[in-house]
């Protein structure tokens, strides 16, 4: 039963793969090919960046002969990297999936339910953590010297590190569902807490460089320190190395963490799992708020992107990054100006490439905003009530645009504005960059949308998977990144024959005439699609 | 006020609705039975504009859902079987989502959600999370948010399921009032004693195809609905 509730689960999260979710058949074997090649592409990808980062720390730890220290230090970013990403989906993937009452009520032991669900954490868990140990592990074993035992206790590790870090998901998972069944503005709690989390990760990421310099610099002190204060990496780190007493130790850790928290999970997953969702309120005056149809569909969709964090917190985190990086270029405007003027000295150009440089970093933020993207996904088992409304699946493409557009035009706008000020580019320049976040705004918000309509999924039995675990996504996303960069390249390419404000005002108007044929497309041909799913 | 007239839906090759005609003039009741998998709500859908159909013509008080979906939709109401909504709302937000869709001005509104709400009991509850709703308070409130706009035509599927007798019996009442001020009501049920004390008139459907209609007495005659219903299902 067991390995039939497993592979049920799994099918669940890839069933994109295997099934066309717009005609809800199973796909061609070279379709199914695709998909995987497309994966795998994209790890590879993922891969080779982090392949880089291990050359950043082993280049000096390895040659110092603290192999050990080298993978504390990869291992501490795997962990970092596997458990901070998933915390919201080990959360709904453990408490929130639309089955958990059908399998309940079926002679089915709930512990089973729970490793099902856990048996999916620990899937993401490998994939997230292995994407940064396999590399890290590799570099090791081309640039380093390992023994044999060395490299079966490294790929015994990819799958160990990736129990740890679903002990770590699995316990803030299970905080963060019960924070939340105590709370009454439940989603923007979750939401700040995440942001506390992304400001960290951030944080981190930001000054990954400067923080494993100051780390190498202190490397025999930082050695000590983890050896006495945080001894389980102490004895990952050995255990990667070749030590197999360390190895053991480590094992008997981790096994023994994840029996406890399987243990203490157990213990509440049927209550928390079957808690009632929503809190009760007191009656309260009954207040009518009376609008137009197009105002009544803005709305619904507000309520809708604001009731789910999963959904704010993937597809709104830039709205919320943008005004904070604003205010952090005006704080460290000093700052600012002065790297741009060592650049100067270095590149004389870089200031007439400044406006596109704005551009750039606003987009690449506000591309992270694919608000648009899922919502008609999300729409699934409700769909019934637009159809049978008097709304046309026009009113209701234009409501989800809107939002989309309304939600990050205000802090890309002001990011771009503050960033051009510390730049202290001309009037023209910043109004140029406005302009052009607005219009890519647009464009993406549309193209999200498009995305939508021709490959929705309303079969989804957990939010997370129209939200998180959708080719959409991955396409907006790259979207969103693809953009900004080859504009910046077409603009480094284009300094001799335009000014960057020329190129920004052509540019910009090529991607307002995309999202305008977009809007169009979804006025019409993907109105008429929307109506007749 | 409802014209069905040679109503083709199919699913792939499976003909679910094979050639169904029907007329429901105002003031009427009219029962919609058969078995499970016979029709039924592939009918409704297709009635409510949620389905797209592929033959015949479906008129709502000489409207087209076919050529003019939206001008139907504002006549109508529809109420499923199993009643999914916005579980991120309150059930007073989304009464308010209902009636600003179909402008229902506030006076209005405020006067029918008192009404209604009250009705069934259900004031209490409406500024909670539909998140929060049992089947039969979802359902409730599903039916309010029907009769918010007072629609012309009403179309029901199974609507007594989930509801407690004294909400039936509200309900019950209220489908009269309907037909009372000259709308008409169109559901599907299995309990074939309601429908035999309610309706004005019944249809049959079996496998997709009209086996019977008419009035109640037509369709009926000396026995019993059941009996009826048994012998052409058989």
């Amino acid at each position: 039963m067991l390995k039939t509730l497993i592979k049920k689960q799994y099918m669940e999260c890839f069933r994109s793969y295997f099934i066309n979710p717009k005609t809800g058949k199973r796909r061609t074997k070279w379709g199914i090919f695709g998909m995987f090649v497309f994966f795998t592409v994209i790890m590879l990808f993922l891969a080779a960046m982090f392949f880089g980062m291990s050359f950043l720390a082993g280049d000096t730890l390895l040659s110092l002969g603290m192999d050990w220290l080298y993978f504390v230090l990869m291992g501490v970013a795997a962990i970092f990297m596997g458990a901070f990403g998933s915390v919201f989906n080990t959360y709904a993937t453990l408490y929130l999936s639309k089955d958990n009452e059908m399998l309940l009520a079926m002679p089915i032991a709930p512990a089973k339910i729970l490793v099902t669900r856990m048996s999916l954490v620990y899937g993401m868990s490998l994939m997230y953590s292995g994407i940064v140990w396999i590399p890290a592990v590799c570099y090791a074993w081309i640039f380093g010297t390992v023994s044999t035992q060395a490299v079966v206790f490294d790929i015994a590790l990819i799958f160990l590190i990736a129990l740890f870090v679903t002990v770590i998901t699995c316990a803030l998972g299970w905080v963060v569902a019960l924070v939340v069944s105590r709370m009454k503005n439940k989603s923007f709690f979750v939401v700040l807490i995440s942001l506390v989390f992304f400001c960290g990760y951030y944080y981190v990421c930001m000054n990954m460089m400067s923080i494993l310099q100051k780390l190498l610099l202190n490397a025999a002190a930082l050695g000590e320190g983890i050896r006495v204060w945080a001894n389980v990496l102490y004895q990952l780190g050995m255990a990667a190395a070749g030590d197999g007493k360390a190895m053991a130790i480590f094992t008997g850790i981790t096994l023994a963490l994840f029996a406890a928290s399987f243990f203490l999970l157990s213990k509440s997953f049927l209550r928390i799992a079957t808690r009632t969702q929503g809190e009760r309120k007191k009656v309260g005056k009954l207040t009518v708020k009376s609008t137009g149809v197009s105002a009544a569909l803005l709305g619904r969709e507000l309520k809708r992107f604001t009731s789910s964090p999963i959904y704010m917190l993937n597809c709104g985190l830039g709205i919320f990054l943008l005004p904070v990086l604003a205010v952090f270029a005006l704080v460290k405007r000093e700052v600012l100006e002065a790297v741009v003027g060592g650049l100067g000295e270095m590149l004389p150009w870089i200031g007439d490439v400044l406006p596109m440089a704005v551009v750039v970093i606003v987009c690449l933020c506000a591309g992270l905003n694919a608000v648009s993207t899922p919502s008609v996904s999300l729409e699934g088992k409700y769909l019934w009530i637009l159809r049978s409304l008097p709304v046309s699946g026009r009113m209701v493409l234009s409501a989800k645009l809107r939002l989309h557009v309304l939600l990050n035009l205000p802090s890309g706008v002001f990011a771009a504005v503050v960033l051009g000020i510390c730049l202290k580019l001309g009037a023209v320049s910043i109004l140029l960059c406005s302009l052009w976040t607005v219009a890519f705004i647009w464009l993406t918000g549309a193209f999200g949308l498009l995305l939508g309509v021709l490959r929705p999924n309303f079969q989804w039995t957990s939010e997370a998977m129209p939200i998180k675990q959708s080719m959409n996504m991955m396409l907006s996303i790259l979207l969103g990144f693809a953009l900004p960069i080859l504009a910046a390249v077409g603009c480094g390419l284009s300094r001799n024959l335009f000014s960057t404000d020329w190129y920004l005002g052509l540019t910009g108007a090529l991607l307002a005439l995309l999202g305008l044929s977009v809007t169009l497309w979804l006025d019409t041909r993907g109105a008429a699609r929307f109506d007749s799913l | 006020m409802l014209k069905i007239d040679h109503f083709t839906k199919s699913y792939g090759d499976k003909k679910a609705v094979d050639d169904l005609s029907l007329h429901i003039l105002p003031g009427e009741i009219y029962g919609f039975i058969g078995h499970n998998g016979a029709g039924k709500t592939t009918t409704l859908k297709s009635v409510a504009g949620i389905m797209q159909f592929d033959q015949g013509e479906i008129l709502v008080d000489g409207v087209s859902m076919k050529k003019e979906p939206m001008a139907c939709k504002k006549k109508i109401a529809y109420i499923p079987d199993n009643p999914d909504l916005y579980d991120f709302m309150t059930g007073m937000q989304y009464l308010n989502f209902v009636g600003n869709v179909f402008g229902v001005d506030a006076q209005q509104r405020r006067e029918r959600v008192k009404e209604l709400a009250d009705a069934f009991e259900l004031t209490a509850d409406l500024n909670q999370s539909i998140g929060s709703y049992s089947h039969g308070m979802k359902q409730k409130l599903a039916i309010i948010a029907a009769w918010l706009h007072q629609p012309k035509l009403i179309l029901m599927d199974e609507p007594f399921v989930g509801l407690d007798p004294k909400a039936s019996h509200t309900l019950k009442g209220m489908m009269r009032q309907v037909c009372d001020r000259g709308g008409a009501i169109f559901f599907s049920t299995h309990v074939l004693e309601v429908a035999e004390k309610l309706c004005d008139k019944v249809a049959i459907i079996k496998g997709g195809r009209l086996i019977r209609s008419g009035t109640m007495e037509e369709v009926k005659g000396d026995t019993s609905l059941e009996s009826v219903f048994l012998e052409l299902e058989g």
